[in-house]
Parts: structure tokens; sequence; C-alpha cells
């Protein structure tokens, strides 16, 4: 029987056990001792500060280059320099419609404005990167077992969620290509 | 036959034990022992004979000198240099896996 | 949460069962039509219940929401504001995005950094955001990468690797009477011991699309309603997902303990078989399988022993679905008188 055994209280059944052991020892049936790490007790998500994504933030909008750049649009009112809100569309800006004199700006972390609209429209993307101080950012991971950082244990291989997409190149832990 | 290499990595006379058994929990099935040590959050794999050598050192602590002469008793009989240093390895592996210290 | 302190339960056909999610409230499930689904999705969105989660879903793309829909509308929704677990959302970034050469790009409200993809196969984005938020969300629960099925006080997880087959072999069995728990992510309440269904659509690449199309084709003539169309072009290939069988939606809060693991190996070179397996290696297996075991820890070491110590294990090498079906049923009849309980096959 496989009892969960507190170190703190030998039993009588852990005293039987070792008992057992000795005698096996001693007809030789063990020949070398073996002791491994099963998980080494890593958690899967790996928090960084929330003032990361913020970070994040400001390199997309320093990089011009940076694949989500073009995704980083403010839409700004040209009469009065603030951030643009939507029509209709119960408020939504998903759901409704920008004016048409609305000026699409990239990204510029220098402006106030544009920040202002990151944290307070009802935009989704990057509202609870600010707003909430308790977001917690997992370091790069965009995935279950992308590969792009280490895995509890050894789980990487179990980890691999299918509807997962892995990231281009190689798998860094095995080198067989993604 | 000549002394092989974990032997001599090892400082015989570090005095070594267990660094916290009581919230250590085991759980075991055919002839692994399992170790969940909440300090570190590791899951130690440990067959019979390994257990035994952390038994050894929970009894009290010993040098690696006084393991070689218990198990001796144990299994009546000389150690030969292959299983010495095999067991040194287990403790050198038990220090890296933080649950035994040199005193 | 201790769910003997909730006081939550459901009556349902005479029998009590405390509920899965801490929120569900019977008395706000409201039934609605596709039509008034689809005006609240792409609204301010929709909370629907999924096993112990609620999750409000907002899409905003006309396609996306007809895929959805095929899947989900006979999950239980609710119509007012309720305490949700996640929030979904599947939309364009910007009107170029939404309109013109569309990308869906998936908020979950959790920092994922998902790639958007094109609109058409929105549906995948919108279930990768699903499996994010769970993957890295839940705490709570016990998670294993598993399939988990239940049938009659059986409760059977097969923890395995992507491309083993545990999908649709989870989907396969809850296609034959057994309740589909997940074909991905098993839960297991650390409290009670007990696993918590989460039957979501079913996640089929491939080969398995058309196997399972058959399969489903045996007990109902309208097999392709409970299919999405195919995605392909998806790095993984071609993607689509399957509708969990009716009973499975209807069962989404009944628990079971577990008491049986099984490794599915597919092989379409090999002869079926059951191979036993020593309860180490069991225990090898479900510890790997578990995404948050370390997050968790003790409680997840003593739960994961404790699973292992009473069930019967093994593993089944299949070279096809009815193979694996008769392998799992076999190995499930062979071990499942009450006093063999604990008696390791290996």
């Amino acid at each position: 029987m496989a009892d969960i055994e507190n170190q703190s209280g030998k039993t009588e059944d852990s005293l039987s056990k070792r008992l057992h052991r000795r005698s096996l020892l001693k007809a030789g049936a063990i020949v070398a001792p073996i002791a491994l790490t099963l998980h080494g007790g890593v958690p899967l998500a790996h928090a960084d500060s929330s003032g990361s994504c913020i970070i994040e933030l400001w390199n997309i909008g320093e990089n011009p280059s940076h694949p989500n750049y073009e995704d980083m649009q403010i839409p700004m009112n040209p009469k009065n320099g603030h951030f643009q809100t939507v029509t209709n569309g119960l408020g939504n800006p998903n759901g409704g419609t920008y004016p048409a004199d609305t000026d699409w700006q990239a990204f510029n972390p220098t402006n106030e404005e544009h920040w202002k609209y990151i944290a307070e429209s009802p935009a989704n993307y990057g509202y609870s990167c600010i707003v909430s101080v308790t977001n917690v950012r997992i370091k790069g991971n965009n995935g279950f077992g992308n590969y792009d950082q280490s895995c509890p244990g050894g789980s990487c291989p179990n980890n691999d969620a299918e509807n997962d997409f892995p990231l281009p190149g190689n798998n860094p832990h095995t080198g067989i290509p993604n | 036959m000549a002394i092989m290499p974990s032997e001599e990595l090892i400082n015989k006379s570090a005095v070594y034990h267990v660094v916290n058994t009581a919230d250590f929990l085991w759980t075991s099935f055919e002839d692994s022992n399992i170790l969940y040590d909440p300090a570190s959050g590791h899951t130690q794999v440990l067959n019979d004979f390994a257990r035994e050598i952390l038994d050894l050192l929970e009894d009290g602590p010993k040098t690696v000198s006084h393991l070689f002469s218990e198990f001796e008793e144990i299994i009546e009989k000389e150690l030969d240099p292959d299983l010495k240093n095999k067991i040194v390895e287990t403790v050198i592996n038990f220090d890296n896996m933080g649950i035994i210290e040199p005193v | 949460m201790n769910l003997s302190e909730t006081n939550s339960f459901i009556k349902k056909e005479n029998q009590f069962m405390p509920v899965a999610s801490r929120f569900h409230n019977e008395n706000k499930l409201v039934k609605l039509n596709d039509s008034e689904l689809d005006k609240r999705l792409s609204g301010d969105g929709i909370a629907m219940e999924v096993g112990p989660f609620s999750v409000n879903v907002l899409i905003k793309f006309k396609n996306v929401r007809e895929d959805f829909l095929k899947i989900y509308r006979d999950f239980p929704f609710y119509d007012e504001p309720i305490v949700l677990d996640h929030s979904i959302s599947v939309f364009g970034r910007n009107l170029f995005r939404q309109y013109l050469r569309p990308q869906a790009f998936v908020e979950t409200e959790m920092n994922n950094d998902t790639i958007p993809l094109p609109a058409k196969i929105g549906m995948v984005s919108l279930e990768m955001g699903f499996n994010w938020q769970v993957a890295m969300g839940c705490k709570q629960y016990l998670m294993f990468h598993a399939g988990v099925v239940a049938r009659d006080g059986i409760g059977l997880i097969m923890p395995a690797m992507s491309g083993s087959g545990k999908s649709t072999l989870a989907a396969g069995l809850s296609f034959r009477g057994w309740q589909l728990h997940s074909d991905e992510f098993g839960l297991l309440d650390l409290d009670a011991g007990e696993l918590i269904p989460y039957p979501r659509a079913v996640s089929l690449k491939n080969q398995s699309i058309p196997v399972m199309k058959e399969w489903v084709s045996r007990e109902h003539d309208n097999y392709e309603d409970y299919f999405t169309p195919a995605y392909p072009g998806t790095p993984k290939g071609t993607i689509c997902y399957l509708r969990p069988p009716d009973q499975s939606i209807e069962e989404m809060h009944k628990r079971t303990k577990p008491n049986f693991v099984i490794l599915p190996i597919f092989d379409p070179n090999s002869e079926p078989k059951i191979r036993p397996i020593t309860k180490t290696m069991a225990f090898f297996r479900l510890v790997a399988s578990s995404a948050n075991y370390g997050d968790i820890g003790e409680r997840a070491f003593s739960s994961i022993a404790k699973i292992i110590e009473e069930s019967f294990v093994c593993e089944i090498i299949y070279p096809s679905l009815d193979t694996a079906v008769e392998l799992v049923e076999a190995f499930i009849a062979e071990h499942s008188d009450p006093k063999k309980a604990g008696q390791d096959d290996g």
C-alpha cells in the first residue's frame, strides 16, 4: 500500500519497508543507487513585472520594423489633439466606426495622448497591461509548448497543446525543426 | 582496482546530514521511492538503494566513510570500489538536490 | 474553495450534484436561438459556461460566430451579468484588419502574445484563446494534458503527447456512450479528488478528421452538424472542430473520481495490444503531463500519488480508432470488479 508519508513520524509501515529494502540489498537484488529529479518545481508562468508590458509597448512604438508596429494605430481627433472615440456601436470601437476625418497615427511612446488611449479607451489591446498592477506577463511564452521557454520538469513534449502554433526555427530543446 | 574519480571528488571527512525531514512527502510504488520536498518544490525519485542511503543519513549525520561501513554491515560483505563510487555520486546528487548538506 | 462550504447544489433528476462552476446559477440560465446568440456575441458578448468556468465571449466576425454556434449553441448561457472567470474577444485590431484582408486578433485579457490569424480561420484563434486562459489561469485545479472520459463511476485519464491520438480516442469514446470531460485538459478537484468535466470543442487534425466523421456518421445521420468547416493552412496542417455529444454537454457538471490511467500510443503499423506498465511509470507520466504541477506543488504530488494508488494502469498500442476503443473497453471490463481496486497490472 503506497501511503503518503510525512517524514516527521516514522511509521511501522516505513520501518518494515526499510527492513525489506535491506534484505534486498543484502541479496544483491539492487546493484546501484539511483536518484533522479522527476520535476524541478518550475511553475508554468514565469511572472515578470507588470511593467514589462509597458516596456514592450514602448519597444514596439520606437521600432517601425517591429512586426506589430503597423497594428498599433491610435485614432486621433485632428481638431483637438485628443484621441478619438467611436460614433456608434455601443461605445465599443470594435463594434462601431470612427468619424471619417479620424487621423490614424502610429503609436508614439512619447505622446501622452497615445498612452491615454491605450489606458482609457474600451479597446481591448493594451488595456489590461496598464490598468491592472497585478497582471503578470508570461515571459515570451505565447502558448503551451511553444518551446520559447522552459517547461516545468520534463513536460515540454507533453505540453504541446494541439491548438498551438510553434515558433519558426528549431526546438531549442531537441534541435528538431518546429 | 583503481580508485574511480567520484571518490576523489568528495571530501571524505565532511559530515552530511539531511536538511529538513519534517516536511518531506513520500510515496512509493514497486521499487521506486518518490520524494516531494516542499522547500524546493522538487520531486525526486530514488530506488531502494538510494533510499537506504538517505535513511542512514536521517538516522544521524555521517561522513561518506561511515556510510561505507554501515552498508558493509547491511550487506555483510566488503563494498567494491565501483559501488563506493556510486554511493559517493548519490551523496553528491543529494547535495545538489538540496536534501542533504554538509554540517 | 471547498465545495461543501458553498452550499451550492443543483437538483437534477432527483439527485443533488455539487456544481462545478463556483458561480453557477440555474435560475439565470437562458435558452436563446441562433439569431439572439449572434446578436449578443457581436455586441457586448455573452457569458457561457463550460464545465467549471464561465467566460464572456465576444466575436466581431460573422463567419467565426457561425462556427462558434455550431459547437456551442447548446451550452449554458447567461443573459445577465454574472461573475466571470474569463473574458475573450475576437476582433480586428483596426478598421483595416476588421474589413480589408481581415485578421482575427484574440484578446484573452491575460497578456497573450498570440499572432493574429486570417479571419477565415478565426475559430482557431478563439480556441487557442480558450486554451490559453485555462492553461495560464488555472491554479485551483490540477491540470493534465490528457484526454479524459467517464462512465458509470469509471474515470479514465489518458495522458499523452500531441500526435498520440488522444483527442481522437477521447472523442471516439464519447460517441460510444462515454461522457466527454475533455480531449485536451483533464482537471482534478484537489479537495474532492474528482475529475471535473470541461467539454469544449474537440480539436481534430489532418487524418483524424475523416476518421471522426466516419465514426460519428455510424450513430448520427446528421453527422456533418457536429463539425465546423475544416481550416487548412495552419502550421499544424488542417484543423477541424467537433462538437461534444449532447449528453456530454448536458452532464458537464457531473464529476467522477479517477480510477483508470491508460497511456495511448497510436501506431498505424502495429498489432493492437495492451501492455502492462508499472505504477511508477504511470506516476511519472501523470506528473510530466501536468502543466501546473509545479505551481500547485505539494497538493499536486499527493493527488497524483492517490490517483495512481487507486487506479488500474496500462498502455495501449493501436493502429485504428476501432481497435483503440476495443482495447480500452477490454481493459476496463477486466478490472471493473471493485474488489480488484488498487491492484497493480504491471
